[in-house]
């Protein structure tokens, strides 16, 4: 009976409650997906932070068309350096000693454990600045989801390595150009191999031809003015194109911090809006209280207790509230349930305006339950 | 046996600073098929009485028996389970639900009933008090759509609807011109004559309270007997 009461009551008021029912899953559903978005431009700040504190420069391709000088060629000329042997370079800038790092990703073509897709290989300096760290010149680590795997042994192109531990849940890949967050899949099935040893990697995976992949990433810690220099002069040797040091602070200056007041701000609004429309909601509570209140009474006089009209009322905000809820449900189910925490805050909220409705409405009829409710010149 | 009594039944209301006594020690019996009427000027506290009568506020002191039953002490399920039925309510501005249809108001005591008959059975009942008020071709009429006099019928099938044995009318003619007045008058004679119902009306109107068995003034919370 409350039920087809609380449907009649829908009914009556139909514009309100559809027109209540999109705008509140809107912004439930734009206050949700950018949270999950803010989180994730949250982690690459901190990691932006992390390479701007260390002083990370990367390379970047110079894009400015230049004519040759003929004054300048000849110059180069007589002044030309020995060519360096790339592989020298590369284990000695992506060892111990040097200050480069790099990675790459390399499908597993039945190198290991086919429960791994892939393995992303940190060279040199990038373990440590993805906050891996290992004694020696070669460490794997096994993402957070399968941790049960810390402390076997894999055979990987004839190199028999142990787990040394998990990455953890909040590990995440950055680089100035890529961002790879904690929640994405790409690192989920991924094992992390971490090495100072570029000849003997490279060797594992002959196919793969890693030192372009190598070039195309390399950062520098904290490097002088010379290393820069050194590193441009070998990519002009290599591929024969102009690449130019940036460090990281002059690079996502502009597009991260823009990024994160961007999504501050649509925080900000969208929160606004939320707290707006609950005002609007429990204004619109009353009118619809004060409007039914004749027709409550007419019930609790002809024998609907206190407690029916409570359910009635209370019913009816909720019924108000399902299309959001069942938004909101949809999307966690679509997060696999990462904000798990907005569930209980949503039902509580609804909760406390079912409360609220239905207390307000036993209030009016409380004081006023009498005939004089009834008298329009009360 | 008395079908309502009300014994010794005060009510006070607090309004800021001082305190309001609507209804002092007023003292009734009422029997069945016996039409009353009670009088007084405005704020004389008649509708306060109405409301201590069908068990819509409790008194500060006094009882009220409905058919022997003593009703303080009742919880509220239990009060508008005897509310139900036992009362029917006619007011001044007819408390109908005005998006609903004539016959979904009627059916309302219907929902709350302990006696429930068939929904064909209520039907048929309806449509037969509705000939009697000449108001069976406005059942299916929104109640918006219907004059004050056809308003008021209908609101008095719903008060008889559940065969609730006391009707408590509050000022039932208020809004309605000298015709239509007749008319629910009339219907409520009726009931008490044809039907044995017992019939509560407080008005201003002596006119009304002619019509009625017996007439009491209450003046300042207390109720005395008159002869009109």
């Amino acid at each position: 009976m409350v039920i087809k009461q609380i449907l009649r009551d829908l009914r009556k008021e139909w514009s309100w409650a559809f027109f209540y029912a999109v705008v509140a899953t809107m912004i439930a559903m734009a206050i949700l997906y950018l949270s999950v978005s803010f989180s994730s431009v949250q982690r690459q700040s901190a990691a932006i932070r992390s390479f701007v504190d260390q002083n990370v420069i990367m390379f970047q391709l110079k894009t400015v068309q230049m004519e040759a000088n003929r004054e300048a060629t000849v110059l180069s000329n007589e002044s030309k350096q020995d060519p360096v042997d790339i592989m020298d370079y590369l284990q000695h800038i992506l060892s111990k000693e040097g200050n480069a790092g790099s990675f790459v990703f390399v499908g597993n073509d039945g190198y290991f454990d086919s429960k791994y897709e892939q393995i992303l290989i940190l060279f040199g300096k990038y373990s440590d600045l993805s906050g891996l760290h290992y004694d020696g010149s070669m460490a794997l680590f096994v993402p957070e989801a399968h941790k049960e795997d810390v402390g076997k042994e894999f055979l990987i192109s004839g190199q028999n390595l142990r787990i040394a531990d998990s990455a953890g849940s909040k590990y995440s890949l950055f680089h100035p150009l890529h961002f790879i967050d904690s929640d994405d899949l790409m690192l989920s099935n991924t094992l992390i191999l971490c090495t100072r040893d570029f000849q003997t990697v490279n060797g594992m995976f002959p196919w793969w031809g890693l030192s372009s992949e190598v070039f195309g990433r390399m950062v520098l810690v904290d490097p002088s003015d010379k290393e820069v220099d050194q590193l441009q002069r070998i990519f002009y040797e290599q591929s024969g194109t102009l690449y130019t040091g940036i460090s990281t602070k002059d690079f996502t200056q502009v597009t991260t911090s823009a990024s994160i007041r961007a999504h501050r701000l649509y925080i900000w609004f969208y929160i606004l809006s939320g707290v707006l429309l609950l005002i609007l909601l429990i204004c619109n509570i009353i009118r619809v209280i004060e409007t039914h209140i004749a027709d409550y009474t007419v019930h609790h006089l002809y024998g609907a207790p206190i407690r029916t009209i409570q359910k009635r009322v209370g019913g009816f905000v909720l019924a108000l509230n399902m299309l959001p809820i069942v938004g909101i449900v949809f999307v966690l189910f679509r997060n696999e349930m990462t904000l798990w925490y907005v569930l209980p805050l949503g039902i509580a909220l609804v909760a406390g305006l079912c409360l609220f409705a239905a207390m307000y409405a036993s209030k009016r009829i409380g004081t006023m339950n009498n005939l004089q409710n009834l008298r329009r010149d009360y | 046996m008395e079908l309502l009594s009300v014994q010794n039944v005060s009510k006070s209301f607090k309004d800021h600073s001082y305190t309001v006594h609507a209804v002092n020690d007023v003292s009734l019996d009422i029997h069945q098929g016996e039409m009353i009427a009670i009088i007084g000027p405005s704020g004389s506290g008649k509708t306060t009485l109405l409301n201590l009568m069908g068990i819509v506020i409790s008194p500060d002191s006094g009882e009220v028996y409905v058919e022997g039953q003593k009703a303080s002490g009742m919880n509220d399920t239990m009060r508008c389970r005897m509310r139900n039925q036992y009362f029917g309510y006619i007011v001044q501005d007819f408390a109908l639900i005005e998006e609903d249809t004539a016959m979904q108001n009627i059916l309302v005591p219907t929902l709350y009933s302990k006696h429930k008959k068939s929904s064909s059975e209520y039907r048929k009942l309806i449509y037969s008090m509705a000939e009697k008020l000449q108001v069976s071709d406005k059942l299916k009429s929104t109640v918006k759509k219907l004059s004050g006099g056809e308003r008021q019928r209908i609101a008095i099938i719903r008060s008889m609807v559940c065969d609730q044995k006391i009707i408590l009318a509050d000022e039932p003619t208020g809004s309605l011109d000298k015709d239509n007045s007749t008319i629910v008058m009339k219907c409520l004679r009726e009931l008490v004559d044809d039907f044995k119902k017992t019939v509560v009306i407080v008005t201003h109107d002596l006119n009304v309270a002619r019509q009625c068995d017996r007439t009491f003034n209450l003046t300042g919370g207390v109720l005395t007997p008159c002869n009109l």
